[in-house]
């Protein structure tokens, strides 16, 4: 396998029109997506999507089931037709284009491998379709497979592959024809979790070697935010916040999406004339945004400090007080569950490092925690 | 700009229509041809003759009490050849349904095969079988069970045995089909609750295997309506179904509007029946449905 | 522990068990009666036959008309089939997995042809081939065995195209194939054990069919089945035996090949769904 250089299209030798020792060459190309509306039979799954994935980049959509994510990935390959809107790839709109014009790559959750034919003949089908001369077919075929680790495979039955195997054979199929878009929709979710886990760090890998613009469709977090360059969070056929895994995770718009990324607490709060207040107590946060309907109070977990009993407020930081509910060891860390005066029950997770340091608190016993000003998010709270 | 009045959904959609239609319209055009225009003209004909329009077909049929007879032996075989499938093809369908691999297969081959046998061989050997001299008789003499040799050919009975054979295949496989449906636990809970083979087989299955029942019933009732060749051959001259009246009119007369209207009957029966199994159909298996939900 | 029980289902021990068996006999034995029968040395039909040889296996050979029928049964069987295939291929693909009330119309007129009684079908065919003179032709023959094998063919390929994995021909088109070309390389190969399945079956349908042959075919251009049918109504003579035994030898050797056909296909089209 070629070490990642200026020329990314070296790993598949070069085409017709192209030089070795030239400079890059631009690949990826963006994804402008506009306005689509989307129909399943009678039932409308999106509402008017407006998306533009950025050339090269890896963007997730990430959302619960029926979110309509697939959806989306579907409407980009050509097999959900949009009732308005456009698509435009590059420079071309392909929204009216049927599926096997597109020239995009699918890769999908059942992998879809041709079972009456053998892994080489899978990975050759888009080049034979494309008129590839034979002797370039079996070449790209076989680089294809060193791409994914899967060198000398060529003549193996789909049958005789394991799980972790296919999926990988998947991925050669759909790049082997250089498509402009990758596209893959929950490709790993068949594999168990630590296989799981060492194919994404592969595909993100993958993804720097090829540099093609991808969109992955997934409802795990944590694959998304190991993945992506940008995640977009969709809930009911809407795109509801898009951003990094930073952004997406420290401001959350709504609590839809703070919920759905890391755990989190939401208090209700009331802002008014600038300043915010729970249960009439002022609070420290961020920034108070410009949203009027963010009247929710985020507290992720981890940023919240036990603070040693009867000490001072640190600086900067908001305090709340109430009573361990209860204590759950969870192996790398601690969560505790508080419920503070006006019922609430909010949840402080530590990493809980050293053993004799300090006991954990048992329950029953009142307990303070600071939340850093920084720390306070404020999102809308019903999510939409 | 794509609008919602030529959306490519739209468009796609209305595409896969025209492909749909075009691809089904070989197969439409062929039997429209050879069976539906035929059977729709010589119905037509039924109700004409050299002067126009005229009753006269029919009206014989319910002058002449040789047809009534007829259609009384007609519809007395199917009933008796459908009751024996199914009483024949019940235990086969209940070992198909609990056997798995190379023995399904096996049985099921052995099912299909007489289905696959030229109905003449089967009509041949059953004519060889059930002669005075044949197998089944020279068989029970020699045993001593009978002193003359029965008389089971050239009429009902040879019929009736002959068609059985022919139709308990095609009662054996929506009962299977059924019967592998069915939730195997059903059975055991039933047991476990009390019941013994028997009644938890009343009880259990074989309500829930009346939807084969019902089209494995339906599909041998009506073929046993139109069936002639077996009858004209087992039946010998003393049986006269109604199929055989058609054979009659068109060989030996031939008379068209005759031949034809014994033809729209026995469609109009054919019809009924089909009919009455499809409500029958609907029954069970919305009472499937609601014993299900208890 | 299930499959303790369902063996218990099927032992000896259960009387049901014994009347299945009996039941399978009495299907089967009717026309193992007829190999023996063909080696009889009688000119009459007694059974068992008091002396053996193969003479009539000679004369069926030797005869001109026996020939000529068997002949021309199998042409109109492969014609019927290379008609009926396409046709029924094309309508189920078009039909599969949807039950509107239009493809319910379409199923019920391309099923028609079983539910319409036999001997009114020939009628009907007698009628219109007399019109168009049709009667006695190869063509007039076809064209109603491919409207008999019609339904078999459609219903055998639905049922094998319904259990297909429709991702793998998404994944098809979405690699650059055309919905042609999706069905030919990838729809139709892993159909490929119904198709046989359906191709066999047509064929068996129209070398088998009598109730319509009885009709549209007589005399010189008779099929095998019309012949053995007026063999049987004249002169019931052992030839009739050797027809019937080589029937059902053939048969039974195409039977049991889609059987072992259909064993190795299975597996290759379980594997498009597996994880």
């Amino acid at each position: 396998m070629q070490p990642a250089s200026g020329n990314h299209w070296r790993i598949f030798g070069p085409g017709k029109d192209e030089q070795i020792a030239d400079a890059p060459i631009s690949v990826g190309v963006p994804i402008e997506i506009t306005g689509l509306v989307v129909s399943l039979g009678a039932r409308q799954v999106l509402h008017g999507v407006d998306l533009l994935v950025r050339a090269g980049e890896f963007l997730t959509l990430l959302g619960p089931s029926g979110s309509g994510k697939t959806t989306l990935l579907m409407a980009i390959a050509g097999f959900a037709l949009p009732d308005v809107g456009d698509i435009r790839i590059g420079s071309t709109d392909i929204t009216a284009l049927p599926p096997h014009r597109r020239d995009v790559g699918v890769v999908f959750q059942s992998y879809a491998l041709f079972p009456h034919m053998t892994v080489g003949e899978n990975i050759a089908y888009p080049l034979r379709l494309r008129r590839t001369p034979r002797a370039e077919v079996a070449a790209r075929v076989e680089r294809a497979l060193a791409l994914v680790q899967l060198g000398g495979f060529a003549n193996r039955a789909v049958a005789s592959l394991s799980g972790g195997q296919r999926q990988r054979v998947a991925v050669a199929r759909a790049v082997v024809f250089r498509p402009r878009v990758l596209l893959m929709d929950e490709p790993l979710s068949a594999l168990d979790k630590p296989l799981r886990e060492a194919m994404q760090i592969e595909l993100r890998g993958l993804h720097r070697e090829l540099g093609l613009t991808t969109v992955y469709v997934t409802h795990d977090q944590r694959e998304a935010l190991t993945l992506s360059d940008r995640i977009a969070v969709i809930d009911n056929g809407r795109v509801v916040q898009i951003g990094t895994p930073e952004e997406l995770y420290n401001r959350p718009t709504t609590a839809f999406v703070a919920r759905f990324l890391g755990e989190s607490t939401i208090l209700p709060v009331e802002v008014s004339d600038g300043a915010v207040r729970y249960c009439g107590r002022p609070i420290g946060v961020a920034d108070i945004s410009a949203d009027e309907d963010a009247q929710g109070l985020l507290i992720r977990p981890e940023r919240l400090r036990p603070l040693p009993f009867g000490a001072q407020a640190p600086k900067d930081c908001n305090v709340f007080r109430g009573i361990v509910a209860d204590t759950i060891f969870q192996g790398d860390s601690v969560r505790i569950e508080i419920v503070l005066q006006d019922g609430a029950v909010i949840a402080l997770r530590s990493q809980y490092a050293k053993r004799a340091a300090t006991p954990l608190p048992q329950r029953g016993e009142p307990i303070d925690v600071a939340l850093a000003h920084e720390d306070a998010i404020l999102v809308r709270r019903n999510g939409a | 700009m794509t609008s919602l009045t030529s959306s490519p959904h739209l468009r796609a959609t209305r595409r896969m229509i025209q492909i749909r239609i075009l691809a089904c319209a070989p197969a439409l055009t062929l039997v429209a041809f050879v069976l539906i225009a035929p059977v729709g003209w010589l119905s037509w004909l039924s109700v004409r003759d050299s002067s126009g329009f005229t009753f006269r077909n029919y009206s014989r049929m319910l002058v002449n009490s040789g047809y009534a007879s007829s259609l009384e032996t007609t519809l007395e075989v199917a009933a008796l050849v459908t009751v024996l499938s199914v009483v024949l093809a019940y235990p086969v369908a209940l070992l198909l349904a609990r056997l798995r691999g190379w023995q399904a297969r096996l049985v099921l081959a052995i099912v299909l095969l007489p289905l696959w046998t030229s109905l003449l061989v089967r009509t041949f050997a059953w004519l060889v079988l059930l002669q005075r001299h044949g197998l089944i008789n020279s068989t029970l003499l020699t045993l001593g069970i009978i002193d003359a040799p029965l008389a089971l050919v050239n009429n009902l009975t040879g019929t009736v045995i002959g068609m059985t054979h022919v139709m308990t295949p095609f009662v054996v496989l929506p009962v299977t089909a059924a019967l592998q449906a069915m939730d195997p636990l059903l059975y055991q809970a039933a047991q476990s609750l009390g019941a013994n083979r028997w009644r938890a087989f009343w009880g259990v299955v074989f309500p829930l295997s009346l939807s084969g029942v019902v089209s494995g019933v339906t599909l041998v009732f009506v073929m046993s309506l139109g069936f002639y060749v077996m009858p004209s051959f087992l039946g010998g001259g003393s049986l006269r179904m109604w199929s055989n009246r058609i054979q009659t009119n068109i060989e030996v007369y031939p008379d068209w509007g005759a031949a034809s209207a014994l033809g729209v009957v026995l469609l109009l029966v054919t019809a009924v029946v089909l009919t009455l199994s499809g409500r029958v159909m609907a029954l069970v298996l919305v009472r499937g449905a609601a014993d299900a939900r208890g | 522990m299930l499959g303790d029980k369902r063996r218990e289902g099927v032992g000896w021990r259960n009387p049901a068990v014994w009347a299945a068996w009996l039941v399978l006999a009495f299907l089967s034995a009717p026309s193992l009666i007829v190999l023996p029968l063909s080696f009889s040395d009688d000119t009459v039909l007694r059974f068992p036959p008091h002396a053996w040889s193969s003479r009539w296996y000679v004369a069926f050979f030797a005869s001109m008309e026996w020939r000529e029928a068997a002949t021309r049964s199998l042409l109109v069987a492969t014609a019927t089939t290379l008609v009926a295939m396409p046709v029924g291929v094309a309508t189920a693909l078009a039909l599969r997995n949807r039950s509107g009330r239009w493809e319910n119309v379409v199923r019920i007129a391309v099923l028609s042809p079983i539910f319409v009684p036999g001997v009114l079908f020939g009628v009907a065919v007698l009628f219109l081939y007399a019109q168009l003179r049709l009667n006695n032709t190869l063509l007039g023959l076809v064209l109603a065995h491919s409207a008999v094998a019609l339904p078999f063919v459609t219903v055998l390929m639905e049922a094998g195209a319904a259990q297909l994995d429709r991702s793998l021909e998404v994944a098809a088109a979405s690699l650059g194939a055309s919905p042609l070309r999706v069905i030919a390389t990838v729809t139709l190969p892993l159909l490929r054990p119904s198709i046989l399945s359906a191709a066999l079956f047509a064929f068996l349908a129209s070398f088998d069919e009598i109730a319509l042959a009885y009709f549209i075919s007589s005399g010189e251009y008779a099929t095998l089945p019309r012949r053995m049918f007026s063999a049987l109504r004249d002169s019931i003579d052992p030839t009739i035996a050797v027809v019937s035994s080589l029937l059902i030898v053939i048969t039974s050797a195409l039977i049991m090949l889609t059987f072992v056909v259909g064993i190795g296909q299975r597996r290759t089209r379980q594997t498009g769904l597996e994880r």
